[in-house]
Parts: C-alpha cells; sequence; structure tokens
C-alpha cells in the first residue's frame, strides 16, 4: 500500500526533488504549488503533509489552520526556510507535528516523515515490527516471521524496554537502574549476560538489538539500513 | 536638603539680620527723640534766664522739672524754687532728702529731666553735680555740639545728653542734661517674643505656601521616572501656567525626541531582521536544492571511489554553509538582544532527534555512527527553538567534522534529578589537548589543529554554543570522554510540557 503524501511547496526544483525522493521511497505524493490550491485540497485521502511556510497566495500557516479546523488529525511536517523561532512555535501552536530546516537533507525529510507515520502505530500501544521481529506489549508476546519466541520475563522487559523507546538507545545504566532486579544481579555484566541470551532466542532478528557505541542498546527500527 | 527646608533657611538667614536692622533702627529713632527733647529743654532753660542764674551762682546751678506737657514743648513754666533745698528749683515730687537727692532712689511716679552746668574744662562749679561721662566728654573735645548716652539709676532707664551752649566760656558753657522716663521704653532691646512669633509666622507661611509646590514637584518625579521606565512611552502631566508647568512640558519634548530615536533604531533593526531573515530564506531553498542533486549524485557514483569522495567533500561543504548561513543568524539575533529571542516550552528528545538526523547524511558516508539516548520521560525545556538546536546542531557537526572515519558520536539526554537535565555529546575523535580544553569556554577561540583543518572557519558556531548556553543559563563543559575524544555537556532546569 502506497501512502500518500500532500507536498506543498512554490519552489520548483525544490518540489520535484521531494516529490522525486517520495516515491524512490514508497510513497505516492502528490505535488501543490500554491498556497490557494492548498487551501481547497482535503486533507482526508493524504496520511501526512509537507507543508513550506512562505507561499504564493495563502500563507503556509493559514493552510496548517485551515487543516485544523477541518477537524483533521493528519500528520503535518512545516518547512521552514527563515529558520525563524516565531514561524515554528507558530507552526507548532497550530497544530504542526514538526518542522525540517532548510537547508535539509532528502534523507533528513524522509526520517522526519517515517517518525511521523510511525507514531500513530506507537501510540496504539499494541504491537511494534523491527524487522521481522514483531513485539505484542500488552499480550507480551514476541513473534520472529511469525514464529512465537519463549523469553524469561526479564528478556522480555529488556526488550519492552527498548520498543517503547523506538530508534532511540537505551543507557545501560537506566537498564540495570530500571529494569533489573537490583538486589539480585543490578551489574551492567549481567546485563550483558541477559542481552546476549536475549539475542540468541531472537535467531535471524538478533541483530535488532544493537549495542549502541557509547550509551548501550537499541531496538533497530530503521529498515533502510 | 529639600526645597522646604532650604526655603526655611533662607527665610531665617533673611529675617533676621531684617529684624536686627529694624530693631536698631527703631531704638536709633527713640534716641534721636530724646536727645532732641532733652537739648530743647537744655537750650529753652538756659535762654530764659538759666544762663544768668548759671554764671550768678555756679555752684549752686541745678535745675529739676517734671517732663514737658503735651503742648508745652518741654519748656515748662519755671518750677516752683524748693522751701529747703539748695536748688533753685524743687522737684514737684516728694524729696527722700540729704544723699541721694539729685538722683533718688525710688522710682518717680512722672518722668523728671535734671541739668547741671560745667565750665570748658567740663567741670562743674557745683560739687552735687555727676561727671559728664568721659566717652561723652571726648566726643565734646572733637567739636561736637551734643552727646547722648544712655542714662540708668537704680534700675530705670533714661537717657542724658551733654549740650555746647551757644556761647563759648563761663561756668555754663555745656550742661548735662539727664531725664529717668518710666514710660520711656527699652530703647536698645528688642521683644525677642514678638521677633519669635514673626519669623514662627513666616516660617508657617512658607511651608503652607510651598506645600503645593512641593506636591507637584514630588508627582513630576514619580511621573517621569515611570515614563522613563516605560521607555518614555507615556508623557507626563503638565497642567497649570506656571515653571513647574513649563519643566513638565520640556521633559515631555525631551521623551517625544528620545522616543523618536528609538522608534528609528527598532524600525532600522527590524528592516535589517527581515532582510537577513528574507536573505536566508533565498539561500537556504536553493542549497536544498543543491544538497538533493549532491545525494543524487552520491547515488549515481556509488562504487567508484574517486567520484564518491569529490561528492562527499561537496556534501560536507554544502552542509557547513547551510549551517554557517543559520550561526550567522543566530548570531545576529543574539547581538540583538532579548526582544529577538523567543521562548517556548522545547521538546528536547524531538530536538536531539532533529539534529542527528540532520547530521546523519553527512556521517554516514563516512562511516561514523551517530546514536542518541533519551530518557523514559520526555524532558521539556524553555528554550528559544531555532537558537538551541543550531547549538546542539553545532556541537554535533563539530564532533562528527573533526571525527576520524569509523569513529562515532553519542548524544545522550539524562534526568539528573532532581530537577535538571543533562545533554552530553560523546565522541572518539582525537579529542583536545588538556591545555587548551579550559580554553575553549572562552570566547572565539578555536583549536590551533580545527584551525588547520578547516581554515576557513571562523571560531563562530562555538561561539554560538557558548552564547547559546549563557542565555539559556545553561552549563557548559567540555571535557575528555571515557572513549578519548571530547565530551560536551549541557546541563540546565528541566520545564513543564505544554498543556
Amino acid at each position: 500500500m502506497n501512502q500518500r503524501i500532500l507536498v506543498v511547496e512554490d519552489d520548483a526544483s525544490l518540489g520535484r526533488q521531494i516529490v522525486g525522493h517520495l516515491e524512490g521511497a514508497g510513497y505516492a505524493p502528490t505535488w501543490l504549488t500554491d498556497g490557494d490550491a492548498a487551501m481547497r485540497e482535503s486533507p482526508k485521502p493524504y496520511a501526512l503533509v509537507v507543508l513550506d511556510l512562505m507561499l504564493p497566495g495563502a500563507y503556509g500557516l493559514d493552510v496548517l489552520k485551515q487543516i485544523r479546523s477541518s477537524g483533521s488529525s493528519i500528520p503535518v511536517v512545516v518547512l521552514s526556510a527563515r529558520n525563524e523561532t516565531r514561524d515554528k512555535v507558530r507552526a507548532l501552536q497550530l497544530g504542526a507535528d514538526d518542522f525540517v530546516t532548510k537547508p535539509f537533507w532528502p534523507e533528513e525529510l524522509l526520517a522526519r516523515i517515517k517518525a511521523r507515520l510511525r507514531r500513530p502505530v506507537l501510540e496504539q500501544g499494541g504491537s511494534i515490527e523491527a524487522g521481522d521481529l514483531s513485539i505484542d506489549l500488552a499480550a507480551r508476546a514476541v513473534t520472529v516471521r511469525g514464529e512465537s519466541v519463549d523469553l524469561t520475563k526479564v528478556e522480555f522487559d529488556l526488550l519492552a524496554a527498548l520498543a517503547r523507546r523506538p530508534g532511540a538507545a537505551i543507557e545501560r545504566a537506566w537498564l540495570v537502574d530500571h529494569v533489573l532486579d537490583p538486589e539480585r544481579e543490578g551489574t551492567e555484566r549481567t546485563l550483558d549476560v541477559h542481552m546476549s541470551r536475549l539475542r540468541k532466542k531472537l535467531g535471524a532478528s538478533a541483530k535488532q538489538v544493537a549495542t549502541v557505541w557509547g550509551v548501550g542498546y537499541r531496538l533497530e527500527t530503521r529498515t533502510a539500513s | 536638603m529639600t526645597l522646604r527646608g532650604r526655603l526655611a533657611l533662607t527665610v531665617l538667614v533673611v529675617a533676621m539680620p531684617m529684624l536686627a536692622g529694624i530693631a536698631w533702627l527703631r531704638g536709633d529713632l527713640a534716641r534721636r527723640a530724646a536727645d532732641r527733647s532733652l537739648r530743647e529743654f537744655a537750650v529753652a532753660r538756659m535762654e530764659s534766664g538759666g544762663r544768668e542764674r548759671c554764671e550768678s551762682d555756679p555752684a549752686f546751678f541745678h535745675v529739676i522739672a517734671p517732663p514737658p506737657r503735651p503742648g508745652a514743648a518741654g519748656d515748662a513754666p519755671p518750677p516752683p524754687v524748693p522751701p529747703e533745698g539748695p536748688a533753685p528749683v524743687v522737684p514737684p515730687v516728694p524729696a527722700d532728702g540729704g544723699a541721694s537727692f539729685d538722683e533718688p532712689r525710688d522710682p518717680p511716679p512722672v518722668p523728671i529731666t535734671r541739668m547741671w552746668a560745667y565750665a570748658c574744662d567740663f567741670k562743674s562749679r557745683n560739687p552735687r553735680a555727676p561727671e559728664i561721662p568721659a566717652a561723652l566728654v571726648a566726643e565734646l573735645q572733637r567739636g561736637a555740639d551734643e552727646a547722648g548716652a544712655e542714662h540708668s539709676r537704680n534700675g530705670l532707664r533714661g537717657r542724658q545728653l551733654a549740650v555746647r551752649m551757644p556761647w563759648p566760656d563761663g561756668p555754663c558753657a555745656f550742661v548735662l542734661v539727664r531725664r529717668i522716663d518710666a514710660a520711656t521704653p527699652d530703647l536698645a532691646a528688642f521683644p525677642v517674643w514678638a521677633a519669635a512669633a514673626f519669623v514662627a509666622v513666616v516660617l508657617g507661611v512658607v511651608v503652607i505656601a510651598t506645600g503645593p509646590v512641593v506636591r507637584r514637584i514630588r508627582k513630576l518625579t514619580a511621573d517621569v521616572r515611570r515614563s522613563a521606565k516605560q521607555h518614555y512611552a507615556s508623557e507626563v502631566e503638565a497642567s497649570g501656567g506656571d515653571e513647574i508647568a513649563e519643566l513638565a512640558a520640556a521633559f515631555n519634548d525631551a521623551a517625544r525626541e528620545v522616543r523618536g530615536q528609538l522608534d528609528a533604531v527598532a524600525k532600522r533593526e527590524e528592516v535589517l531582521r527581515a532582510f537577513v531573515a528574507n536573505t536566508t530564506h533565498d539561500v537556504m531553498t536553493p542549497l536544498t536544492v543543491l544538497q538533493g542533486h549532491l545525494c543524487a549524485m552520491r547515488q549515481r557514483f556509488a562504487g567508484k571511489p574517486a567520484d564518491t569522495e569529490l561528492v562527499n567533500a561537496a556534501i560536507d561543504e554544502a552542509h557547513y554553509l547551510g549551517s554557517l548561513v543559520h550561526n550567522l543568524g543566530a548570531a545576529a539575533k543574539l547581538d540583538a538582544g532579548r526582544q529577538q529571542v523567543q521562548l517556548s516550552a522545547v521538546s528536547l528528545d524531538e530536538l536531539v532527534q532533529r539534529v542527528i538526523e540532520r547530521h546523519w547524511p553527512v556521517a554516514s558516508p563516512r562511516a561514523i555512527e551517530i546514536e542518541f539516548a533519551v530518557p523514559e520521560t520526555p524532558v521539556w525545556i524553555d528554550a528559544d527553538l531555532t537558537l538551541l538546536e543550531q547549538a546542539v546542531g553545532n556541537v554535533v557537526g563539530n564532533a562528527v567534522r573533526y571525527n576520524r572515519p569509523g569513529g562515532h558520536v553519542a548524544v545522550i539526554l539524562a534526568d539528573a534529578p532532581p530537577t535538571e537535565f543533562s545533554l552530553r555529546v560523546v565522541d572518539d575523535g582525537p579529542g583536545v589537548p588538556d591545555e587548551q580544553l579550559a580554553r575553549l569556554t572562552e570566547r572565539a577561540f578555536r583549536t590551533d589543529d580545527a584551525r588547520r583543518r578547516h581554515p576557513e572557519g571562523s571560531g563562530l558556531g562555538l561561539d554560538i554554543v557558548r552564547r547559546v548556553a549563557e542565555f539559556h543559563r545553561m552549563q557548559l563543559a567540555f571535557r575528555r570522554s571515557e572513549h578519548g575524544g571530547l565530551e560536551v555537556e549541557f546541563r540546565g532546569v528541566r520545564g513543564i510540557p505544554p498543556a
């Protein structure tokens, strides 16, 4: 399923580039070049809006206001060229979900978009997907390629702790303090032992639990890498 | 000294000599009147037979007379001769006899005038006559026609006058006239209570009269202070037509002038700021496009090492250029001061992720890993979104830029209980020599190594880091990381998440 993304960008070269990158990443972009057209466009069929703030016709913030006043909660990523705090704060207040300051890298924009599209799944609190790995937090169930994996309580708690902050590394010290039982096994050494066992059980998905230099561990969700 | 105190003092300083002058003048006039009366008495008596009597019997010459009655012009008819006294004139009062005959001990019920005659040597032939006081003699010797002085006897005050007669010689060339007058006021003394009352009344008038003036001046002062506090936005009240109103009007004129200048400066700054913002916009969109092209080229050249290296170098420069323009904007904003900075609730978690994602495309081609950690509960702080992101971005950018291929950078956001947060940027790059670590927090300093490798850099990035940390009251620390590279820590107070 190709998610549709509405791109509102007046600069022809940049608009063409963004559309190209979105298509390359498997999205189905629709590109509008002026604010008035964006005001008339319904956000309903789209999964996300990429909105430049400086547009001919209606100002980007007016488009944002229009989207939010129509009752839509579609994720909106704002492109800010002037790098003015005033613009960004106003956009966030009006209901923008994120902003990207120009000049940005295509990968940077894609990462922001992916993060925003991923969020609703997380907020539903159900299961988290990382590659072939699927973690159901509510049912405390883990599957790899559909096969159920039997984990101990500590192993599941460690995996769940990583899964609750996908993409971010978790400090070893934090895991020791908050997940391990401090009475019995509260050292970084035992943490590494548990992690090693967890990886072994995950088999093909072991690489999804990454050791992070300088920090600790992370659940790998960046499927591109 | 207050205005009122000054006025009161001035009044005292002016009034005291004035009162003294009036007292002296009053006494002088009284003395002159008394002397004139005594002289007229003497001349009239001597010319109407006195001289003859004196010259015929100088040893007994002595005149005692009641005061001149009104209309008599001091020239009383010859009094009756006392029956037993040696003097030809008998006082109208009962004599108390003998020794003090010429100077009665008891106060006479009515003023009495007495007169004795003296020769040219100022000696009287009458042995009972008093001596002319030396001061009066001296004055007459200097050629004066008359010489007067105070005279008192038995606690009663009066006047005495030595008069030169129109004839030059004989035993009666001079006479001394004395008058004790109970009705004569104390000629020299001034009624002190009256003076005190006068001064008190004048002071009271000063205080009452200056009351409204002082009140208005105080109000004007308060108004001026308030206006100054509001950058002269409000005018002070300038009612009335006096000097205070004029002063208020003058202040309003000056305030208008200042306000005009301030407005002009603000307008210039606003124009400049808009210019910078618009220029930034005009630069950033093409720069984004350029970066897009560079990424496309990198994909196309993948596998051809020489070309890839070239494209990566171009990517580095484009990245640096974008960051430089933003640093210039941040510097302008910091220079402009507080009104250009906008604080709001900022999610540090999201800020860290944005910074990571911005630098990842530059780090990944050089096999530099950028990692980040955020705490369980998101950290919100009150900050200027753009400035803080620029500052953190500069630190991460440096950690990537000065790292070796295959190196690591970790951005670790953590709670620092009870109320603080800690944001650490750790790398395993070449680090900074110990002796230069301390100097990193100083302004406009860059290590020599950085200058050599990136001579185009101006140290602006690190300067922004320091100034932004200072502005947000964050502690900024540079230390050697446990992995051999540099560790930069921002430490500050957590804020409240937006509702």
